[in-house]
């Protein structure tokens, strides 16, 4: 095989979480800007919508934060995760789960993350972990 | 597969064979599981897409019933109302990033409603401002459809490439190494009973 192909394979591992955030925002910071926007790992914008952003401030307790986009984890086979007590919480919400986890875990099948990115669909974003990526 | 590369037969040959292999598995995994998930994107998608075009048929229904309460109310003299009047419209255009897929959205929006609340049809704006973004809103879900779905036809076809061309290519190459490598440990294992012989028969 040549190298050139090597290349084009391994440029496949390096691109698949590009679209993830350079630097997350707190959501009241996200709030206070008139255009709430992050730059991606492939130099790209992205724009948060208000409407999710004042859903999740209503779903948030008081002075509760939380940083965005949630991140959500894809483990493989179909199984997501969101980690963090904040973000299970709104989550959980989200997804109208009548209890809340204790942990700081949720795990999401994929029908409900198709409900979860319908809902907050510029809040969210999903990652591919190490373990998808074979590494 | 067919096709007879020119591969050397030798150990480094080999062992390069072999990594390319296993990073090509590994690249295919990666991409079926991306291909996962781009399809539960796509059915997100779909199904705001779906509510979006409801949203839009309602707002356009009432709109259109209030039009034609106005229309009737007013006559001809609606028309003549907002024609000297030009509305102009805002857009709003920004990139979305959907696991790599850019999605460009442009959201229209009344730049003045004042044009509208000059003519007596402040009702009329409010319902023109939220059917303008119904409307984005269905063009954005749609949009995001099409490209991802075209995402997906892209990814699928590496895929493929990997599973049907890559893949077996490299197997066969490795085959073909370790098949002439056991072939000259056989010639060696003759050549030494061979002379084994020889020397037997000299004594």
């Amino acid at each position: 095989m040549s190298s050139l192909l090597e290349r084009l394979l391994e440029e496949e591992l390096r691109i698949v979480n590009k679209h993830l955030p350079y630097k997350r925002i707190s959501l009241r910071e996200a709030l206070s800007e008139e255009r709430p926007e992050i730059v991606l790992r492939d130099g790209s914008r992205h724009l948060f919508d208000k409407k999710e952003l004042h859903l999740l401030r209503d779903l948030l307790e008081d002075d509760h934060d939380i940083e965005l986009p949630i991140i959500i984890y894809y483990l493989g086979r179909g199984v997501y995760m969101v980690s963090g007590r904040e973000n299970v919480v709104v989550i959980s919400k989200v997804l109208g789960r009548e209890r809340v986890p204790e942990s700081d875990r949720i795990y999401l099948s994929r029908s409900e993350v198709v409900n979860l990115r319908v809902a907050l669909r510029t809040t969210t974003t999903i990652v591919f972990t190490p373990q998808v990526m074979g590494e | 597969m067919s096709t007879v590369s020119q591969v050397r037969p030798t150990k480094t040959e080999l062992l390069r064979l072999k990594r390319d292999l296993r990073l090509a598995n590994r690249v295919r995994d990666l991409l079926n599981e991306r291909l996962i998930v781009l399809a539960n994107e796509l059915m997100a998608r779909v199904k705001e897409a779906k509510l979006a075009r409801q949203k839009l048929y309602r707002s356009l229904r009432e709109m259109f019933s209030k039009y034609l309460f106005l229309r009737a109310y007013y006559g001809s003299g609606l028309t003549s109302m907002t024609s000297y009047e030009i509305i102009s419209l805002k857009i709003d255009e920004y990139v979305e990033n959907i696991l790599g897929v850019k999605i460009p959205v442009q959201r229209i929006c009344l730049e003045d409603e004042e044009v509208l609340r000059r003519t007596g049809l402040e009702d009329f704006a409010k319902d023109l401002a939220r059917l303008l973004e119904d409307l984005s809103e269905v063009v954005k879900a749609e949009n995001a459809i099409k490209l991802i779905v075209a995402e997906i036809r892209k990814t699928r076809r590496k895929v493929n490439a990997l599973d049907y061309v890559i893949i077996p290519r490299l197997k066969s190459d490795i085959k073909r190494i370790s098949m002439k490598f056991d072939e000259r440990e056989r010639e060696e294992k003759a050549r030494l009973k061979q002379v084994k012989a020889m020397l037997g028969e000299e004594r």
